[in-house]
């Protein structure tokens, strides 16, 4: 009776071997980091730019303080800027956004300036999401533009190219309502 | 002369009006700000909600996608995400005036060895769907690290383990119910 007892035990011990090793591998605990209190929010004023008639190859600027960042939440955060191609309101006629900053035929050009930054330093706004970058008076980087609390602004005007003529192709008609969009994105630094 | 003032009229001519539509106030704002799931095993799912809170007086929809940014723009030691459609989430959202929506986000990574040990980052980004001008978009940073174990659906080790088990109990019974069979019936 007692040898029925010892190896009952022993069975039981060596089925629950594998178990206990399996449950003591399974030891993964997955953790989710949710900072509740923190959110993001920017506004931007104004968020229209009226520039009325243009002509083909003509650079068309802003006031250098045009248009003011605020920062409405409560973290630090960096700004990114990001332009698209410029579409005729109808449809069917678009302006390329230039990847440089020249302008062409059915190409133009967007650049920003911070305010407060070298005088007349533009810098490039291409299709792809990029930190707005400071430019030193002496020209050298300046670092992102970063809103560093509550309430903190920021002023940055733009420049559009428009163009060069080209009739053969129609890349410029004349009395076309044009229309684009630049995203001014901010994310936690 | 003449043909000087020919091409001044042309280029007159081909003027256009860069004009943006009529001006929308944006007034909206997103918690959180970061996301960080730690230790996903391959094969595992993850949730988390993200609260839009739009603060304007009438509803607006915003569009969800999400954003790969470079490598100078990611935490330090964080991989760019290998694909965006481990993430999943609402394409669009719409939040009534002054009011909150919870975006359920999940992250699921495939059952596979080598995204074992991983550390990556990933923005989503949030975007109202009507656009002026100048528009503002908020991107949350999502850093995701996965375990050193993938996870292949149920835990197979337990399986076997039970298995073993039934059969070595199993074995013992009949073993000793022979055992205790007299050998030799008696008359």
């Amino acid at each position: 009776m007692n040898k029925r007892i010892v190896s009952m035990a022993l069975a039981i011990i060596l089925a629950l071997i594998p178990c206990l090793l399996a449950l003591a591998a399974d030891d993964s605990t997955v953790t989710i980091t949710v900072l509740t209190d923190k959110y993001v929010e920017i506004t931007l004023e104004p968020t229209e730019w009226n520039i009325g008639d243009v002509e083909p190859n003509t650079e068309c600027p802003t006031n250098p303080t045009w248009c003011t960042i605020t920062n409405n939440g409560n973290c630090v955060v960096d700004i990114y800027i990001k332009g698209e191609d410029a579409g005729w309101v109808d449809g069917g006629y678009t302006w390329k956004l230039s990847s440089t900053e020249n302008n062409s035929k059915g190409v133009y050009a967007l650049w920003y300036h911070i305010a407060g930054d070298k005088a007349d330093s533009y810098t490039p706004i291409t299709e792809a999401p990029t930190v707005m970058k400071h430019i030193k008076p002496n020209g050298d980087d300046g670092g992102p533009l970063t809103l560093i609390g509550n309430g903190v602004q920021k002023k940055f005007g733009l420049k559009l190219l428009t163009p060069l003529p080209d009739t053969e192709t129609g890349h410029f008609w004349g009395g076309r309502e044009m229309k684009t969009t630049i995203t001014i994105s901010a994310v936690a630094a | 002369m003449k043909r000087q003032t020919k091409y001044i009229c042309l280029i007159v001519a081909l003027s256009a009006i860069f004009l943006p539509s009529t001006a929308l106030a944006w007034s909206f704002s997103v918690s959180p700000v970061e996301v960080k799931i730690d230790n996903l095993p391959p094969g595992e799912e993850a949730e988390f909600n993200l609260t839009i809170h739009n603060k304007d007086n009438i509803s607006h929809t915003f569009i969800l996608t999400t954003h790969n940014p470079e490598e100078s723009e990611r935490r330090p030691e964080k991989a760019e995400f290998p694909n965006s459609n481990w993430v999943s989430f609402p394409q669009q959202v719409e939040v009534q005036a002054n009011s909150e929506a919870k975006v359920r986000v999940k992250v699921a990574i495939p059952s596979q060895q080598k995204w074992a040990g991983k550390d990556w980052e990933i923005w989503l980004s949030i975007t109202p769907v009507e656009k002026e001008l100048l528009v503002v978009n908020y991107y949350i940073r999502l850093l995701v690290s996965t375990g050193k174990e993938v996870q292949a659906g149920p835990n197979m080790g337990l399986i076997i383990g039970i298995a073993i088990g039934i059969l070595l109990l199993g074995c013992g019974i009949y073993y000793f119910r022979r055992k205790a069979k007299p050998k030799h019936p008696r008359h």
